[in-house]
């Protein structure tokens, strides 16, 4: 297990191709998608990530879909971001969209709750992305508890 | 926990005049049982108009429920009659893929075919084992009893305390989804015959939950602000470090007295999705995550299993094979275990269903 947190923390951000949200357009899931949301979508259990992406020829994508266009059950969006973390498959325009957002307040306590599995760089920008916007009051409540004394110190706690 | 509710008052149902009886409660506190050769034995006396008991069991070993022995010496139930794919209680399996269990609890009767209750001397039989299921001897079993006396399985009040995690209670919009969760949750019970009798209250344990486990003492200690009988129901932000999970029971049937999985553990983090704010569609389906976790509480499977290979022990819930058929046949079921928003409101429950609730002992 501590080799897996250690791969994932040293798992570089891809730029991934942001995805175009058609803002006002129903979502139309594809049926690979409509699959993973249905997988996404347990009451109480959650199926490994690696089971949701399975059918998935980019998974990253379709994850990102899945977080930026489901709304309802509102844990599909949520397990969908966490199965995106977990790859280390986000691009960082992505990463400071959940932390800054005016409408992303869940990705942002979320992916701060997960911080210390990005690479020290990019934590440190997503961290003050987080600390500089609408969110702030709950990222810095997380970060604090940072296993990484530099992104404590942006919260402003002790090194 | 206090045990004063030992005689429940009779509770009018909203909007009749049908009153569900005057239920009673006793307490049995077994003596610690010493384990020979794996089995501790306890005796649950029962009366003449008794209508079930609850066993709730812990110790230092893995426990789990060998069998149950009737007044006539005859073996009531016997997990071993239950090694296939339909199940009636979790009772009979301590252990999952990640840990097992030295805490249990079984009602008896489980479904409305396996009663009535029958007066005399039970024997529950306990199996106390290591994780590898090797017998273990000299093991101490110590247990206590709820046993329910109800005139009318057919009505139910149930008592249910809502305690918010440390800061949880302070947070006005959770409060307030609560609140209307409680109150959607309410009408998915009425036409059931069961009348949800809620309080709140809060706790200082960590709002990130952990799973329900025999280790946990957020729910030990959420448990010990209800009263002997009361389900607990423990709001935090998330659970198991993850917001994978919307809800989940301490067991299948859960324990009625103070113990780490004496409890529902519900995540508003996950209910309230990627915006943290809750819409009325949310609510609602936090309205069904909670009855649906305190309907595995009471004694109640998924009718069919997330992989649709396995099922309830219910005659009246379909026994499908696949996704498209369970979700035609049985989607709209409160314990399906997939939320499905384009099939309609999944708040159904079937006449065994009900009878399994009404049989649960926190269901007088
Ligand atoms: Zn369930």
């Amino acid at each position: 297990m501590i080799g897996l947190l250690f791969a994932l923390a040293c798992h570089p951000a891809v730029e991934a191709e942001p995805v175009a949200a058609a803002v006002g357009e129903a979502f139309v899931p594809t049926d690979v998608q409509a699959d993973m949301i249905r997988r996404l979508s347990m009451r109480d259990g959650a199926q490994p990530c690696a089971e949701v992406e399975a059918g998935s020829v980019d998974a990253a994508s379709d994850l990102q879909v899945i977080v930026q266009r489901v709304e309802l059950p509102p844990v599909v969006p949520m397990r969908a971001a966490e199965c995106l973390i977990a790859k280390g498959d986000v691009a960082e325009g992505e990463l400071i969209r959940w932390m800054s957002g005016e409408d992303t307040r869940g990705l942002a306590m979320l992916l701060a709750d997960r911080i210390d599995t990005l690479q020290a760089p990019l934590a440190q920008r997503v961290v003050a992305s987080g600390l500089a916007g609408p969110h702030a009051e709950v990222v810095r409540a997380r970060v604090l508890k940072s296993a990484a004394p530099e992104l404590r110190a942006l919260a402003g706690g002790s090194l | 926990m206090r045990l004063a509710l030992l005689a429940l008052v009779a509770c009018k149902h909203p909007g009749s005049d049908v009153v569900d009886g005057d239920a009673e409660m006793r307490s049995i506190e077994h003596p610690a049982t010493v384990s020979v050769d794996g089995w501790a034995t306890l005796e649950v006396a029962v009366a003449d108009g008794d209508t079930s008991f609850l066993v709730n069991a812990s110790g230092g070993d893995v426990l789990s429920l060998d069998h149950i022995i009737d007044p006539n010496g005859d073996i009531a139930l016997n997990w071993e009659d239950w090694t296939g794919h339909r199940t009636l209680t979790n009772a009979f399996f301590p252990c999952d893929e990640d840990s097992c269990v030295t805490d249990f609890a079984v009602n008896w009767p489980v479904r409305a075919e396996d009663g009535p209750l029958v007066p005399g001397a039970w024997q529950v039989v306990v199996a106390t084992t290591d994780p590898d299921f090797n017998w273990l001897s000299g093991g101490v079993v110590n247990a206590t009893t709820l046993v329910k006396r109800d005139p009318d399985l057919a009505l139910s009040t149930v008592p249910v305390n809502i305690v918010y995690a440390a800061g949880v209670g302070d947070n006005a919009e959770v409060v307030a989804a609560v609140e209307g969760a409680v109150e959607h949750w309410r009408g998915i019970w009425a036409p059931y015959g069961l009348t949800l009798a809620e309080r709140y209250s809060t706790s200082d344990v960590d709002a990130h939950l952990a799973y329900p486990s025999s280790g946990d003492d957020a729910l030990r200690a959420a448990s010990a602000t209800s009263e002997v009988g009361e389900i607990t129901v423990l709001i935090g932000e998330d659970l198991g470090g993850a917001t994978s999970y919307l809800g989940m029971a301490g067991g299948i049937p859960g324990a009625l007295v103070e113990g780490p999985r004496s409890g529902v553990v519900v995540g508003w983090l996950a209910g309230s999705g990627t915006d943290a704010q809750f819409t009325e569609e949310e609510i609602v389906i936090m309205a069904g995550t909670m009855a649906h976790e305190v309907g595995h509480f009471q004694g109640l499977l998924h009718p069919v299993e997330s992989t649709y290979t396995a099922w309830d022990a219910l005659d009246d819930t379909p026994e499908c094979g696949a996704r498209s058929g369970c979700e035609r046949d049985v989607g709209n079921n409160l314990m399906f275990p997939y939320t499905v928003l384009d099939i309609g409101p999944q708040e159904d429950l079937s006449a065994g269903q009900v009878g399994v609730i009404m049989n649960y002992v926190g269901s007088p």
